[in-house]
C-alpha cells in the first residue's frame, strides 16, 4: 500500500514539476513577446508623433499664410469679412 | 567477547533482538554503530525530507492553481526608457498642435572602449569638427578629457547622417525626449520653452507651469486660438517696422469669461533654438512685455477715472468742467492737455473724448484720494495678477500716494500697471461691470462671475462714451465697419531709468462689438517714431490703426456677425440730450 502511494506521489510530483517548468518557460517566452510588441508599439507611437509634428509644421498658420499669399490671385482668395457671417445669437455659443 | 561482537554485526534477524537489547546495557557504543540501524535512521531522515519538500510543493502548487492571481513575478525584459511622455502635448482651442513631444536622436557621444585600442583621437577630431561647427583643437581637448565625451546635445537628422558617414566608429547616438514647437516663434511667450532635461531652471512660460505643478495629463487644450495669435503677431510685427518702434505687445481677451485668446510680445524668440544661445543674450526676446512688464499706459487710464466717478454717483456725464483752468497745485507749471480745447467748458463725456488731463484731475479731486485707491484696487490693477504662468509682473505703485500722484494717476501717469491686468480691468468696465479673471485654460460654457466692479448702467454709459471716442475722437482709425468698436487711445511719457521721462508709449484699448462687447483688444507700441506721410507719433497715428486692423481681421474669425442696427447707443445719446 505504502509503495503504491509513494509511487503515485512520485509520479504526481514529477508531473507537477514538469508542468511548472513548462508554464514558467512559456511565461518567459510570452514576456519576450510582450517586450517585442511593446517596443513595436513604442516605435509606432513615435512614428505617429513624428508625423503629427510634421503635419503641425506644415499646417502652421505661418505656412498656410504663405501658401494663401502665393495662390490668392489665381484662386481669388480674400480674408473673411463680417458680412459673410450669419449666426443667430442663440446657436452662436455652440459654434464657438 | 570479541567473537560475540562479530556475530552481532553479521547476524540480522528478529531472533537476536533480545541480544541487542541486552548488549545495549553492557556496551552502548557498539550498538550505535550498527549499520542497519544507521541505514534505517538515515532513510527515515531522507523520508522526512522528501515528505517535507513534497508537502511544500503540493501546498504551493495547490495555492497556485486555486489563487493564480497572487503570483508576483518581475518581468525579465523591460524597455530601457520609459514609454510615457515626460510632459503632455499642448493644443490650442481649435485642436491645433502647439507642442509635440517626440522621441528623437539628439545626443551624440564619443565612447572610448578598451576594445578600440588604436583609437586615433587626432584623426577623429579632424573628421568630426566640420559637422559640429567646432574648431578641431577644441574638440580634441574635449575628446582627451574622458572616456565618455558628449560631443553634441542637439543634432539634426542630417548632422547624424554626416557624423555616421565621417567614419568614426566610436560615436554613439542616444535618443531622448524632445519638445518640438511646430509653429516656431508663434505664441512663444505663452508656451515658453524647456531644455532637454526638463528642469525648471532653464524653462519658462507654460512649460514651467506644467513642470512645477507636475501635470501629467495626456493633452491640454489652451484658450489660445492659433490663427488669431498669428494675425495679432503679424500686425504687431508690421507696426514695429512701420512706425519704427522698439518693442510692442498685444492682447486679445474674452471680455465675458477671461479666456486669453491671443497674447503677443515683440521681440519674440523661437523656443526650438533659444537654448542654443546664452540667457543674457536673449533676455530682451524672452521678456514677456504683456505679462512681466508694468507700464504707465497714459490716457487709457482715464476710462477708470470716469467710470469711478460715475459709479460713485459724484458726477453725471452732462456735468461741465472748465478745461482752461490752471491746475498747478504742487507744481511750478500749470497742467496742460495734449491738445488744448477750443471751448472752455466740456461735459464729462467730452472730457474723455477729447482726452483732457485738466478735466480728469478735477474729477479725481471730486472723487477723492481714498476712493480712487479703493476703486483701483477693486479692478485688480494694484495687485499681482495670477494666471498659469510664473513670470507675472508686479504693478509699480507711486512711492507716496498723495494729491499729486492722485492727479497723475487720474490721467495715467505715475502708476505702472501690468498690461494683462489692465485689459481684464477694461473688460470689467465694458462687459456690464463683471470682474473677470484672465486664464490660459478653457472655461466652462456656463461660466459666470458675480463679482461686480460697476453697475450695468455705468457700464452702458462707459460704452457710449468709448464709442464716441472711436467715432469722433482720437480712436477714429480703429473703427471697423459694422463692429461699432469702442475704445480709448493713450500716449504716455516713458519714465527713464535715470529719472524724468524719455520716449513715448502709445496704446489703444478697445472692445468689440460695441453694444455687447465680447472681446477686448489691447495694443501697445514702445517708442514709435513718425513715418513718412504721418504727422505725429501719438496713439492716434500708430496704435489705433494697428488695433483696427486686428479687429477687422479677427472679428469674422471669432464668428461675430456685423451689426447694422445699433440701438443701444442711439437710445443713450437721445436720453443724454
Amino acid at each position: 500500500m505504502l509503495r503504491i502511494i509513494s509511487f503515485f506521489s512520485i509520479v504526481i510530483f514529477l508531473m507537477i514539476n514538469i508542468y511548472h517548468y513548462n508554464v514558467s518557460y512559456e511565461a518567459i517566452k510570452l514576456e519576450k513577446k510582450i517586450y517585442k510588441i511593446e517596443n513595436e508599439i513604442f516605435d509606432e507611437q513615435n512614428r505617429e508623433t513624428q508625423l503629427t509634428t510634421e503635419w503641425a509644421i506644415i499646417t502652421s498658420p505661418k505656412n498656410l499664410e504663405k501658401l494663401a499669399d502665393r495662390y490668392s490671385k489665381s484662386l481669388n482668395l480674400k480674408p473673411v469679412t463680417g458680412n459673410q457671417i450669419l449666426i443667430n445669437s442663440q446657436n452662436k455659443d455652440e459654434i464657438n | 567477547m570479541s567473537k560475540s561482537k562479530i556475530y552481532n554485526k553479521i547476524i540480522v534477524g528478529d531472533d537476536i533482538q533480545h541480544l541487542l537489547v541486552n548488549d545495549q546495557k553492557t556496551n552502548k557504543y557498539s550498538l550505535s554503530k550498527d549499520p542497519i540501524t544507521v541505514g534505517k535512521e538515515r532513510l527515515k531522515i531522507a523520508l522526512y525530507f522528501f515528505v517535507f519538500f513534497f508537502a511544500i510543493f503540493s501546498v504551493r502548487n495547490t495555492f497556485l492553481s486555486v489563487f493564480p492571481g497572487d503570483v508576483i513575478s518581475e518581468p525579465q525584459f523591460s524597455l530601457a526608457l520609459s514609454t510615457k511622455k515626460p510632459l503632455p502635448d499642448i493644443y490650442d482651442r481649435t485642436g491645433k498642435n502647439l507642442l509635440v513631444t517626440t522621441f528623437k536622436t539628439t545626443r551624440a557621444a564619443v565612447v572610448k572602449r578598451s576594445s578600440f585600442n588604436n583609437f586615433d583621437v587626432h584623426k577623429a577630431a579632424n573628421k568630426l569638427s566640420p559637422y559640429l561647427k567646432e574648431e578641431p583643437k577644441e574638440l580634441l581637448e574635449r575628446l582627451l578629457s574622458g572616456k565618455y565625451v558628449e560631443i553634441a546635445n542637439d543634432i539634426s537628422e542630417k548632422q547624424q547622417y554626416d557624423i555616421l558617414n565621417s567614419g568614426v566608429a566610436e560615436v554613439e547616438f542616444h535618443k531622448v525626449w524632445r519638445r518640438v514647437y511646430p509653429s516656431k516663434s508663434l505664441a512663444s511667450h505663452i508656451l515658453g520653452h524647456s531644455n532637454r532635461d526638463f528642469d525648471q531652471k532653464s524653462s519658462s512660460g507654460f512649460e514651467r507651469w506644467l513642470y512645477k505643478n507636475e501635470i501629467k495629463n495626456n493633452k491640454i487644450n489652451l484658450s489660445i486660438n492659433l490663427n488669431i495669435q498669428n494675425h495679432l503677431e503679424n500686425i504687431i510685427e508690421n507696426a514695429i517696422t512701420e512706425y519704427n518702434a522698439e518693442a510692442s505687445f498685444g492682447i486679445v481677451l474674452n471680455a465675458k469669461n477671461g479666456e486669453i485668446i491671443a497674447l503677443a510680445s515683440f521681440p519674440n524668440f523661437d523656443p526650438n533654438t533659444v537654448n542654443n544661445h546664452s540667457q543674457s543674450k536673449t533676455a530682451n526676446q524672452r521678456f514677456n512685455r504683456a505679462i512681466q512688464g508694468s507700464y504707465e499706459l497714459g490716457s487709457v487710464m482715464k476710462i477708470f477715472t470716469l467710470a469711478m466717478a460715475l459709479e460713485e454717483e459724484r458726477i453725471n456725464l452732462s456735468d461741465e468742467f472748465d478745461v482752461w483752468k490752471c491746475i498747478n497745485k504742487n507744481r511750478k507749471k500749470c497742467l496742460s492737455d495734449y491738445r488744448k480745447s477750443k471751448v472752455q467748458y466740456l461735459n464729462a463725456a467730452q472730457c474723455l473724448i477729447n482726452s483732457s488731463n485738466i478735466c480728469m484731475a478735477q474729477i479725481a479731486h471730486i472723487v477723492g484720494l481714498e476712493t480712487q485707491k479703493r476703486f483701483l484696487s477693486e479692478t485688480g490693477l494694484l495687485d499681482e495678477q495670477f494666471i498659469e504662468l510664473y513670470e507675472m509682473g508686479k504693478p509699480s505703485l507711486p512711492e507716496r500716494w498723495n494729491e499729486l500722484s492722485m492727479e497723475q494717476i487720474s490721467f495715467g501717469q505715475g502708476l505702472g500697471v501690468v498690461p494683462l491686468s489692465f485689459a481684464s480691468a477694461v473688460a470689467a468696465v465694458v462687459n456690464g461691470g463683471y470682474l473677470i479673471e484672465p486664464t490660459l485654460y478653457l472655461r466652462d460654457k456656463g461660466y459666470k462671475t458675480n463679482a461686480k466692479l460697476i453697475t450695468s448702467d455705468v457700464s452702458k454709459s462707459m460704452r457710449y462714451v468709448m464709442r464716441e471716442v472711436v467715432k469722433n475722437g482720437s480712436g477714429k482709425k480703429a473703427d471697423v465697419d459694422g463692429y461699432n468698436v469702442i475704445g480709448k487711445t493713450g500716449t504716455a511719457d516713458k519714465p527713464c531709468i535715470t529719472g524724468g521721462y524719455c520716449g513715448r508709449m502709445t496704446s489703444f484699448v478697445g472692445a468689440f462689438p460695441g453694444n455687447d462687447p465680447e472681446y477686448v483688444v489691447l495694443v501697445s507700441l514702445d517708442n514709435p517714431k513718425g513715418k513718412k506721410g504721418v504727422r505725429g507719433s501719438s496713439a492716434y497715428w500708430n496704435a489705433a490703426p494697428a488695433a483696427g486692423e486686428i479687429i477687422k481681421l479677427i472679428a469674422p474669425q471669432l464668428n461675430i456677425p456685423i451689426q447694422n442696427n445699433f440701438n443701444v447707443f442711439q437710445e443713450h445719446a437721445r436720453a443724454d440730450n
